[in-house]
């Protein structure tokens, strides 16, 4: 029995935490921590993501084939080899493109309506 | 991974969270317990060197609710609470929790606590009971199926554990996993029959003459007892051949332990000025002793140096009830000046806590250990 290769429409939208993991992989590979201070980094700490949280997350989109481990180290000789690396896979980039766009144009919209000036 | 270069309390933070990782399913943490470890640390670290103490503090609240969360949907994807027993076992577990912690709080929240408290005991304990391979026996036989569709769990599924015998008793290997265990059961026990003996002595008692308030305490003494024996003996049962002993021993000893310490506490409170933490302390080390003793007569039969344990018993006790109170409250007023109330009353109550744990069920836990690893005299 043939399983079909999702297209990435299939996996949006995605939520908030996968959203800001595939952007903290972007710019390279990174470890656990590394991708967890990201993600509060790039969000000024309004999203901050726990370690029970993050390596489920991490093994969904494993599972996803959104990002894969990898045996690359930055600093090799400033790390623990038995730690895991993890980077975007092809299709998880494509995913992260098709979810930005789709959010632009989301944006896009809001701004066409005004809507931030209605707000104020 | 055994945490290094760390230290205090960031090692201990590793330690611990090490061991509560094995809450996690097996494959999962055997992919991810030594990543998620490594990750905890770097965050341990992070946050130590932002806010010392208090920081390490705030990264374990939000870490232990995560985990809550994270372990149950763990195991549900691995499909590992599919089994009504399963289920059934995992809820009577949480019942047990939440009824120990009801009791711990119902010392001074009254008997309606109290009674939810005894509730939840006797459906979680029901619960693990049936789930049990001898509960579900018992059950099958009820519904009159055969008795080759009754094979215990432990025959058919389990690992089987390395055994050695010891003349009339069998000792199986015990290790950190024995010490889990027991630390869990005697902290339970202890808890649950301390909140009944405070709540007959000091609550329903104190006002009643002194021959009634020695009946009620003998009574008292022997629900602590009984409730320590029985839940120390859930976890013995499966290590020796002897345990219908222990539950004896320990109802004997809690009923003597129970009963002086209620005249040594009042004694403490009138003639000095320790004040109730005094005369709790004292109490403590009282039922300790007493403890301690009848269990040793029980364990000098089986096991060299047994005289250990009545150290460990009274260290134990004086440990969980006592100091546990007294650093709690001393404590609550220091940290007070320092941070604010609630964070003060949460630091408080992680003191108390801690030492309520560690100090019975951690003490003695550790030292029987330790006597069932010595050999055996004659």
């Amino acid at each position: 029995m043939g399983t079909e290769t999702p297209s990435p429409q299939d996996m949006l939208p995605l939520t908030p935490v996968v959203l800001h993991m595939l952007l903290a992989l972007v710019d390279g590979e990174k470890h656990g921590y590394g991708i967890m201070k990201a993600v509060e980094e790039d969000t000024q700490g309004q999203m901050q993501i726990r370690v029970g949280s993050l390596y489920g997350s991490i093994q969904r989109m494993i599972d996803a084939n959104l990002i894969e481990e990898t045996e690359e180290r930055p600093v090799p000789e400033l790390d623990d080899e038995r730690r895991r690396y993890y980077r975007l896979t092809d299709f998880g980039r494509r995913v992260l493109q098709a979810e930005t766009r789709r959010l632009t144009n989301v944006v896009g919209l809001a701004q066409r309506k005004h809507v931030l000036d209605q707000m104020l | 991974m055994r945490p290094t270069h760390l230290s205090g309390f960031q090692a201990l933070s590793a330690e611990v969270y090490m061991q509560l990782l094995r809450l996690y399913p097996k494959t999962y943490r055997q992919k991810y317990a030594v990543d998620m470890q490594r990750t905890f640390i770097d965050c341990c670290r992070a946050a130590f060197q932002e806010g010392g103490s208090i920081g390490l503090f705030k990264v374990w609240l939000p870490t232990l609710a995560d985990l809550g969360l994270t372990v149950i949907e763990k195991h549900l994807d691995e499909g590992l609470l599919s089994s009504g027993a399963t289920m059934i076992r995992a809820i009577s577990l949480v019942m047990l929790g939440c009824a120990t912690l009801l009791f711990a709080v119902s010392w001074n929240m009254g008997i309606g606590f109290m009674l939810l408290a005894m509730v939840l005991l006797i459906v979680g304990a029901l619960g693990l009971f049936f789930t049990s391979p001898q509960g579900s026996a018992i059950i099958k036989r009820k519904l009159s199926l055969s008795d080759d569709a009754v094979q215990p769990l432990s025959e058919s599924q389990g690992p089987q554990r390395r055994q050695e015998t010891r003349g009339d008793i069998i000792v199986n290997k015990v290790g950190r996993g024995f010490w889990l265990r027991w630390m869990s059961a005697s902290d339970m026990g202890l808890v649950v029959g301390f909140a009944l003996y405070f709540q007959l002595v000091v609550g329903f008692a104190s006002e009643l003459s002194f021959g009634l308030q020695t009946l009620i305490s003998i009574a008292g003494g022997i629900f602590l007892g009984a409730s320590i024996g029985l839940a120390q003996w859930l976890v013995l049962r499966k290590q020796i051949s002897w345990p219908g002993q222990w539950i004896i021993a320990s109802t004997a000893g809690g009923a003597v332990g129970g009963t002086v310490a209620l005249i040594a506490g009042e004694i403490t409170g009138e003639v000095t000025d320790a004040g109730f933490y005094g005369a709790l302390a004292v109490g403590a080390a009282v039922i300790g002793i007493s403890l301690g003793i009848a269990e040793w007569l029980v364990l000098r039969r089986y096991v060299s140096q047994a005289g250990w344990w009545v150290l460990a018993s009274t260290v134990g006790i004086v440990v969980a009830i006592g100091l546990s109170n007294v650093l709690g409250q001393a404590l609550h007023s220091v940290i007070l000046s320092i941070v604010g109330d609630d964070i003060a009353r949460f630091l408080a109550m992680l003191i108390f806590g801690g030492l309520l744990l560690m100090g019975y069920g951690g003490i003695t836990g550790a030292v029987l250990v330790w006597l069932l690893r010595q050999t055996v005299p004659i």
